[in-house]
């Protein structure tokens, strides 16, 4: 039996991933209480500090990095991306729905001989129902990876640190997992070039706060 | 121990963008930018005009418009070998030159869609190549490789835009994170806020992008996963395009192996334009330490597999002729040799098999000027190419009554020297607005392995 929530594609058997589009945000510190966020100046470091952090038994953390750091997915506790069952499912249905089109008007709707070839013809309809396919999957890709990340134009972003696009490696931890002082103290012996208290509130109400150059939280940093 | 830190990659892939442009530049700009309007006075001639504004008779009803279409579709192809195939076969060198390499596909591919859409003679009426049915309720025919071909490029196109675009989003939320919003251009009368303006593209684009690690779990899926979609698709686009030829039973045209013909031609004059542009583009932007001779060096060498492959084809297509007994396919190849285009022939083999020997050399394959000199040849050779197949072809086909000579008129050149202006002004027009090397693709490679050795 399917878990409840998910969509099994009949054929196959394969959980077709559309749960995962209805998933809670992941990209966005969950729940009320503040996090503490950890900047760090190389990847090591910051690899390190999450590998602690998941031993210490920290699970409610959430990180952002200037690019993709491989091998942080199982550190962080991230399932893989379900994106591609999607694809694949709807790649699958623009075959079928192109190909039955094509058998449709060819065969059933006004039949005509052409080039001398049979009304059903169906290698020669392999092209469009191949590109036609691969198109739906296409677009589908790209949709699905916008709502797992929760793209949508946003005049502000929200990063505890705008140098996470740039040279910094960012850990938070939520406050509901420790005190903020332990949390902040626990940073520093992990060697974080700043700490700062950092919730997603914040970041809408202060969007001055993106600015190159300027601290993320003014009040709690300790360099 | 590298030398690259993330902070030096930001700068040097982002100073381009916001520094003042550069007077080569602002010329450059400005003449692509004129140079485009002579398209726009081409395609004006023709609706005014109708079709006979170009030199197409009624022997030989593909002309420059479907040569040149060839043409541009085939630049394309070679920037999704480069985004896609590489990223499949996990050659991490391709993030040196992957962005540039997509731009231009994405900018050859507009500039094809525009060819056909006048080759149909009445382009008010284009929209009948979207299958819809007609009065009679009779759909387009799908057994036919010109419906096909609808389906390819448009397929094309669109993956390729997509992919483009979500390559670029971690890189315009970099640019976000480090415009000077207090940046403004006071012109006395009026002060105009660049920085807020630049501020409000960016983050528009960047679609408020964070990077966390949830996010890159999914950006990574998606991005590999469009480089599975684009490769079955350029390749299948292409062959489309050769079969579309080859199902014909015209001379020169209706061979087997069109397909890979094709498919190879495209990626040599691909690299070809993607060196022309990478060459200069380096030393203009300083970006010696990104896009290093090591990455031409490789390109070269594709180049110089996929043109002997071309070469190899070429020899088979004589062969075939020769071999196939046919009087209509010998006479063919023999007017290629020696008919009253035969200068265009012997033009391509210089380009695109003689000149291409000097690949075999290392050092020429690391010299800028030897690689910008074959890569403008072979740019030449591969239109001429083109020119060969289509033009060529149709002058001689079966019926010596039909036999007609082709010609440029002046529309057609500016036809053809307006999709150039087109592609160098969307190209010079992106290098000042995202960065041309995909900065969070090359973080990853530098800084991923210094670490890990570190």
């Amino acid at each position: 039996m399917p878990k409840p929530g998910t969509i099994v594609c009949p054929m196959t058997g394969i959980d077709l991933g559309v749960a995962a589009l209805g998933r809670p945000d992941e990209t966005a510190p969950q729940g009320e209480a503040p996090f503490v966020a950890g900047s760090f100046a190389d990847e090591a470091g910051f690899v390190a500090a999450c590998k602690a952090a998941r031993a210490a038994g920290r699970t409610n953390l959430q990180s952002w990095t200037p690019y993709a750091v491989h091998g942080l997915d199982p550190v962080l506790g991230l399932q893989r991306s379900l994106i591609g069952r999607a694809v694949f499912s709807v790649a699958i249905l623009g075959f079928v729905l192109c190909f039955g089109m094509q058998y449709h008007l060819m065969v059933e709707d006004w039949p005509i001989i052409y080039s001398g070839r049979p009304y059903s013809s169906w290698s020669l309809w392999i092209v469009p129902t191949l590109e036609l396919g691969l198109l739906l999957g296409a677009l589908v890709n790209l949709f699905a990876a916008f709502h797992t990340c929760r793209l949508i134009p946003d005049p502000f972003s929200h990063l505890p640190d705008p140098r996470t696009t740039d040279d910094r490696f960012c850990l938070a931890i939520s406050t509901a997992e420790a005190p903020q002082v332990e949390l902040e103290a626990w940073f520093h012996a992990q060697g974080a070039a700043e700490v700062a208290l950092f919730s997603a509130e914040k970041a809408k109400a202060e969007p001055e706060f993106m600015i190159p150059g300027q601290p993320a939280a003014k009040e709690s940093i300790h360099a | 121990m590298s030398s690259f830190t993330a902070q030096k990659i930001t700068d040097d892939l982002t100073a381009p963008i916001f520094r003042r442009p550069s007077l080569a530049w602002v010329a450059g700009f400005l003449t692509s930018f004129a140079l485009m309007h002579a398209l726009v006075i081409a395609v004006a001639a023709y609706v005014w005009g109708g079709y006979g504004a170009f030199g197409v008779n009624s022997t030989v009803g593909w002309g420059n418009d479907i040569a040149s279409y060839i043409y541009w579709i085939g630049i394309a192809v070679a920037g999704t070998l480069v985004s896609s195939i590489l990223l499949l076969f996990r050659q991490k060198w391709r993030t040196g030159v992957n962005r540039a390499t997509e731009a231009m596909t994405v900018f050859a591919i507009n500039i094809a869609g525009l060819f056909p859409l006048i080759h149909t003679g009445r382009p008010w009426v284009d929209f009948w190549l979207i299958p819809h049915p007609n009065d009679l309720a009779l759909y387009p025919q799908f057994k036919s490789p010109i419906v096909w071909d609808v389906f390819a490029i448009t397929g094309y196109a669109t993956t390729s835009v997509l992919f483009f675009y979500l390559g670029l989003i971690p890189d315009f939320a970099t640019l976000r994170d480090r415009v000077n919003p207090k940046l403004a251009l006071n012109l006395g009368f009026v002060s105009i806020p660049i920085g807020k303006l630049q501020r409000m593209l960016y983050s528009s684009l960047s679609l408020g992008w964070k990077g966390t690690a949830a996010n890159w779990r999914h950006y990574e899926r998606a991005y590999s996963q469009f480089a599975w979609i684009s490769t079955p698709l350029v390749i299948g686009m292409h062959s489309t395009i050769a079969t579309l030829l080859a199902v014909s039973l015209v001379p020169g045209w209706h061979a087997s192996c069109f397909p890979p013909y094709f498919v190879s031609g495209a990626i040599f004059g691909g690299l070809a334009m993607a060196l022309l542009l990478l060459v200069p583009l380096r030393s203009a932007f300083k970006l010696q330490e990104y896009i290093t001779l090591d990455h031409l060096d490789k390109l070269a060498k594709i180049m110089l597999g996929v043109g002997s492959i071309v070469t190899y084809i070429y020899a088979i297509e004589f062969f075939s002729a020769w071999y196939s007994e046919s009087q209509f396919e010998k006479g063919q190849f023999l007017y290629r040799l020696f008919g009253g285009h035969a200068w265009a022939f012997w033009l391509m083999l210089f380009c695109n098999v003689v000149c291409l020997q000097l690949f075999w050399f290392k050092r020429f394959r690391r010299n800028v000027w030897t690689l910008l000199f074959v890569a403008f040849m072979v740019n030449i050779g591969m239109w001429l190419e083109r020119f060969n197949i289509i033009v060529l072809s149709l002058e001689h086909d079966h019926l010596p009554v039909n036999w007609n000579h082709y010609a440029f008129t002046g529309f057609d050149y500016l036809l053809l020297a307006g999709s150039f202006g087109m592609f160098f002004f969307q190209f010079l027009l992106f290098i000042r607005v995202a960065p041309i090397v995909a900065i969070a693709e090359v973080k990853q490679t530098l800084l991923h392995k210094t670490n890990h050795h570190a």
